[in-house]
């Protein structure tokens, strides 16, 4: 039952995305490219901090190395695209299951340090060695689409954002199914109480790599598209400012839902975006608002949304319960 | 809710939080205060596994007491040389870290840091539990001194023998109800009581 | 001479990752803002040296006006959200420093600022000569240890410390007031990263992103220590400092920083709970 609600919601969500580039004008679609490829960022993200409570402040880590992984393939391999989506993906879960397997090592608190400073790390490496281009990353020009039966150049935004939007779907439905399955639920029971999933019996570090190991996997792809949109891949992909959008993203829009972060992605850019106009230092106000969200508003849009409906539902089943 | 937390609730410790009805200290309500409040407003605390600092040492332990209220030099020397008195061991151990006592040298600990306060009340959760009989003994002592000194003791303990001995009233706590409140005397008294709730 | 620079760059992380170490030995919290409480403090320092033309007062300025927004931060910030889960204060410290950071660019802009060494001297050592100014710096580094120990061991207040470290609800039953306790703790702790950051400006001038790379270090440092220890703090931070300016000798100084990384997870690998964590009881 839940569930035919629910494809019916993603077939009205995805009708509108798919209509939109032509209601929009090129800022927006442009700017709607992006709320989709962070908003990638963010899911991925949250598959870690809301529903395995592990917390990362280095994600832009795994994003910025899947964006090098395909930008490298390109500019070193000549790769066609599926190529270098791919090697940006690989790059970005290497990465991940070497950060994870350090995990396997530390307690909670000290991974949440070590993503943060791997970040960092990665962050100067790239910086500072000019085989990846050093300061100014690399640049280079996007190969065009072969599908086999049809060839179509990524220099018409429009196609790319479809190419976009074909991999948020995609991404979406495979995230949505891990979360759901017997390991998601695994996953969650490790948010809640991980000392009782362990007393229960189950490899507590296994999952949490394998949950770490997954968002790395998305993240690298949110990587990849990101450099494709903008032909270059630069040291700032692996900035902590990333890493800290993406964690307020998440929060804002509320973890543990998947869609919930990719709202905040959405509402937050939008507000970003208009503040911008106005102010330089936005990330100020913004960087309150999450402040104030975090003490407030734990559980973001989605989240407090969901507990009001829910309390609503509760308290008119209450009411009529009694009234019987 | 059980006999310790009924004690954690008074004292003020997180969890539990009261749900519902009050707690009252002679005219003062203090049923939501905070532990530090509760304490310095005259009630003492020697928890179950008797929690001493175990990285301080045995002065040190007793001087937290002492120097939380602002009270004369003069005042303090005179508290823990009446303390010392009490409890000869421990005046032994002063420079010694907490965790390198005995089980019932810290036990004396956990008694003699909350005696060091001058309570009017003290509460004790089950004091006795893996202790020696001559340990038991020393603390019955104490608490008999206590209550010749006008303090207050609310004990928690397993022990009906013990507790019977040493108390002016009794109350009886069977899953989280009070099934009996009166002295000594008259639990001893009913037999049927006594039968049902110690199985004698 | 590069041993020297060693020396006074793991004083100068050691100041930042004690107060890192001992805010979270006391309140559980670890501090993912305190590299900006650094920055702050080097910025503050700045003006304060600027408008009173002197260093040591400007020193004194931005260390007790740093320590006063630490107090407020905990009040307005942590104690709101105490009891939840950790994840919670994590997010709202980095939340914190993305906010500090932003709030410096605006308020002061982009371009590094510089201080003068208050002392320009330079000592005669056997081979070379040595700013007198960064000897300066490890003795003061230094004396704050020795205070700070004395603080801990010596005193009443230290005594209150310690006791809410190793216990907190029993410290509350003691008649301790944990609250005030936690926050004057913070204040110090931030107190002492904002005194690195103006000790440090004249050395290496005063930048926005000057509060992750310390920080970056400091953690480094505090998880090789162990997180609460103290004495674990100061002997990594300097084992780090080393580390750091040595290795930059032969290579580039960014490579450096990737050999104090690597030497993080050498010791993740072999001695996980870093070299001189505490136990700590729940």
């Amino acid at each position: 039952m839940g569930n035919r609600r629910f494809y019916i919601q993603l077939a009205v969500i995805l009708g509108l995305l798919i209509v939109a580039p032509f209601l929009l004008t090129k800022y927006y679609r442009h700017f709607l490219t992006e709320i989709l490829i962070w908003g990638l960022l963010a899911m991925a993200l949250d598959l870690i901090l809301g529903y395995t409570g592990i917390v990362s402040f280095g994600h832009a880590a795994l994003f910025g190395l899947g964006a090098y992984g395909a930008a490298m393939a390109i500019v070193k391999m000549k790769a066609g695209l599926w190529l270098a989506i791919a090697c940006g993906l690989t790059t970005s879960t290497l990465f991940a299951i070497s950060v994870g397997f350090l995990s396997i090592y530390v307690r909670g608190v000290y991974f949440t340090i070590i993503t943060l400073v791997s970040a960092e790390i990665f962050h100067t490496i790239m910086l500072a060695t000019p085989f990846f281009g050093g300061e100014n990353g690399l640049n280079f020009q996007v190969p065009p689409v072969n599908l086999g039966f049809v060839t179509f150049s990524l220099l018409n935004p429009t196609n790319f954002y479809y190419l976009v939007l074909f991999f948020f779907i995609l991404s979406y439905l495979l995230c949505r199914r891990v979360t759901q399955s017997p390991m998601g639920k695994v996953f969650q029971a490790i948010k809640d109480n991980e000392e009782r999933a362990r007393a229960v019996g189950y490899d507590v570090r296994k999952y949490k790599i394998t949950a770490f190991v997954i968002s790395g996997l998305f993240s690298g792809l949110s990587g990849a598209l990101y450099t494709l949109l903008n032909r270059y891949a630069n040291p700032d992909f692996l900035s902590f400012i990333i890493s800290g959008e993406a964690v307020i993203w998440t929060l804002i829009g509320g973890m543990g839902t998947l869609y919930g972060p990719v709202l905040g992605t959405g509402v937050v850019m939008i507000i970003g975006d208009s503040l911008s106009s106005w102010i330089e230092n936005y990330l100020i106000i913004i960087g309150l608002m999450f402040i104030v969200s975090v003490i407030f508003l734990p559980k973001g849009i989605v989240g407090t949304i969901k507990d009001r409906l829910f309390l609503k539902e509760k308290l008119n089943k209450d009411w009529n319960d009694g009234a019987a | 809710m059980g006999k310790s937390t009924a004690m954690k609730s008074i004292m003020g410790i997180s969890p539990p939080a009261v749900r519902s009805g009050k707690i009252r200290f002679g005219d003062t309500e203090i049923t939501h205060w905070l532990a530090y409040r509760v304490s310095r407003l005259g009630i003492g605390y020697v928890p179950e596994d008797r929690r001493i600092f175990p990285l301080l040492t045995v002065k040190e332990n007793l001087r937290i007491g002492l120097d939380v209220f602002g009270v004369v030099k003069e005042m303090k020397k005179n508290m823990l040389e009446k303390i010392y008195g009490y409890f000869p061991r421990l005046e032994q151990r002063l420079s010694q870290l907490g965790e390198s006592l005995s089980g019932g040298e810290q036990q004396m600990l956990a008694i003699a840091r909350a005696m060091v306060m001058n309570p009017r009340l003290i509460l004790m959760d089950e004091p006795t539990e893996g202790l020696m009989p001559l340990l038991v003994e020393e603390i019955k002592e104490i608490i008999k001194v206590l209550r010749q000194n006008g303090v207050s003791v609310l004990l928690v303990e397993q022990s009906a023998a013990m507790a019977l001995e040493v108390t002016d009233r009794v109350y009886v706590m069977e899953k989280g109800t009070i099934r009996f409140e009166g002295t000594p005397k008259e639990f001893r008294d009913n037999e049927a009581l006594m039968k049902e709730l110690l199985g004698v | 001479m590069q041993a020297l620079n060693g020396l006074v760059w793991g004083m100068i992380i050691a100041l930042v990752a004690s107060g890192l170490s001992l805010i979270f030995g006391i309140m559980d919290v670890v501090n993912f803002a305190h590299g900006e409480f650094y920055m702050v403090g080097a910025y503050l320092g700045w003006l304060a040296i600027k408008l009173s033309n002197s260093f040591w007062l400007g020193l004194l300025a931005a260390l007790a006006s740093v320590a006063l927004i630490g107090m407020a931060v905990e009040i307005l910030t942590l104690r709101p959200i105490r009891g939840r889960d950790p994840l919670y204060t994590l997010m709202a410290m980095f939340g914190l420093s993305i906010f500090a950071q932003q709030s410096i660019l605006a308020l002061f802009g982009p371009l590094a600022k510089e201080v003068k060494e208050p002392v320009a001297m330079k000592i005669s050592f056997f081979a070379f000569e040595y700013p007198l100014y960064r000897l300066i710096v490890v003795g003061i580094a230094f004396i704050i240890f020795v205070f700070a120990w004395l603080f801990l061991q010596k005193t009443k207040y230290g005594v209150w410390v310690r006791a809410t470290m190793q216990d907190n609800v029993m410290a509350s039953a003691m008649g301790i007031p944990v609250k005030r306790v936690y926050t004057l703790s913070f204040a110090l702790g931030t107190a002492l990263a904002a005194t690195s950051g103006v000790l440090v400006a004249p050395i290496f001038s005063v930048y926005q992103t000057m509060g992750l790379s310390i920080i970056v270090s400091a953690f480094i440092v505090v998880v090789i220590g162990g997180l609460g220890s103290l004495q674990g703090a100061i002997l990594a931070a300097i084992l780090i400092g080393e580390l750091q300016t040595l290795s930059s000798v032969w290579i580039s100084p960014t490579y450096a920083r990737v050999f104090s990384f690597l030497a993080l997870i050498f010791v993740l690998l072999f001695r996980p709970q870093g070299l001189f964590s505490i136990s700590k009881r729940r």
